[in-house]
């Protein structure tokens, strides 16, 4: 994993921070990155571990209130060999970090150049727009409200086919019970309710799940059809 | 969720029809069968209700009303 692919990942899973602050970190791992130079690349790679770890590291720092900021020497350039050893990332005061953020440029991407030609996708920041709901998103809704009223008098339907089966059962153990002096007649009797218990239970809740699923994904549709292209990236 | 729900609902459905089953099976190697049932007055009405023919019926009543 080179610089690039690194920075691209580790973005990707700040998930948890803000855009801003996703720039700001990436600027903060840009300078170090800089400042460090290419020879100590691979030895900062190694200490930063992996985009993953960095990124929990990362928001642990921030539920806990503190700031990350690197240590202002490269022991890279010192001692080569033991740069992993000795390069710490250190916590600093807010003052400290501000004074980083304002030296780093705005554009993480600029930054962020590939050394040799790779194929790994660039690091963008993607644009706050708002999300404009028009008269489409009405419409939406309305046509999902109306949909939404048919699945729901199917499915009506064959919960109460269920729902019969179920009371069924309910007759029948009672005939049951009532011929309990006739084993053979009592058997049937169970045997018939207890068969018609567990497909009336299956058709009962298959007909719950399908209305729930078909008119969650409906509405979710219609919210995503209200939207913008934009949104739906 | 919504699996954890399908999988206990199949299991249970699985059980009461093996359970059922096995009732019906019993029954009918003891010798009852369905035209004896008939004969049962406690069982009567319910199979009754539950005849294919009243079955039919009902369903061309609600559909023709």
């Amino acid at each position: 994993m080179n610089r690039q692919q690194f920075l691209v990942e580790l973005y990707q899973y700040l998930t948890f921070f803000s855009p801003e602050e996703k720039t700001r970190i990436i600027s903060a791992y840009n300078e170090k990155f800089d400042s460090a130079g290419p020879d100590c690349e691979a030895a900062l790679l190694a200490e930063f571990g992996t985009p993953m770890m960095a990124a929990i590291d990362l928001k642990r720092r921030m539920e806990s209130g503190e700031k990350m900021t690197f240590g202002e020497e490269s022991p890279c350039e010192e001692k080569p060999d033991e740069f992993a050893s000795e390069y710490s990332v250190e916590t600093e005061t807010e003052e400290t970090l501000n004074n980083e953020n304002s030296e780093a440029s705005e554009d993480p991407v600029e930054d962020v150049k590939p050394e040799e030609p790779s194929s790994a996708p660039e690091l963008t920041v993607p644009p706050e727009k708002p999300k404009p709901r028009g008269a489409k998103f009405v419409f939406a809704i309305m046509g999902a409200s109306l949909i939404s009223l048919v699945i729901a008098a199917f499915f009506l339907v064959i919960g109460a086919i269920g729902a019969g089966l179920l009371v069924s059962t309910c007759y029948l153990l009672i005939a049951g019970l009532k011929s309990l002096v006739y084993l053979t007649d009592a058997l049937l009797l169970f045997g018939g309710g207890l068969v018609l218990a567990g497909l009336g239970l299956i058709i009962v809740w298959f007909a719950v799940w399908s209305a729930i699923s078909l008119i969650s994904k409906l509405f979710r549709n219609a919210c995503g059809a209200g939207s913008t292209d934009s949104d739906k990236e | 969720m919504m699996k954890k729900i399908w999988k206990a609902v199949f299991l249970t459905t699985v059980i009461l029809c093996v359970v059922g089953a096995i009732c019906i099976g019993v029954s009918y190697f003891i010798g009852g069968s369905v035209d004896n049932l008939y004969q049962n007055k406690a069982a009567l009405p319910i199979l009754e209700i539950l005849s294919p023919e009243n079955i039919v019926n009902s369903i061309t009543v609600f559909f023709g009303a």
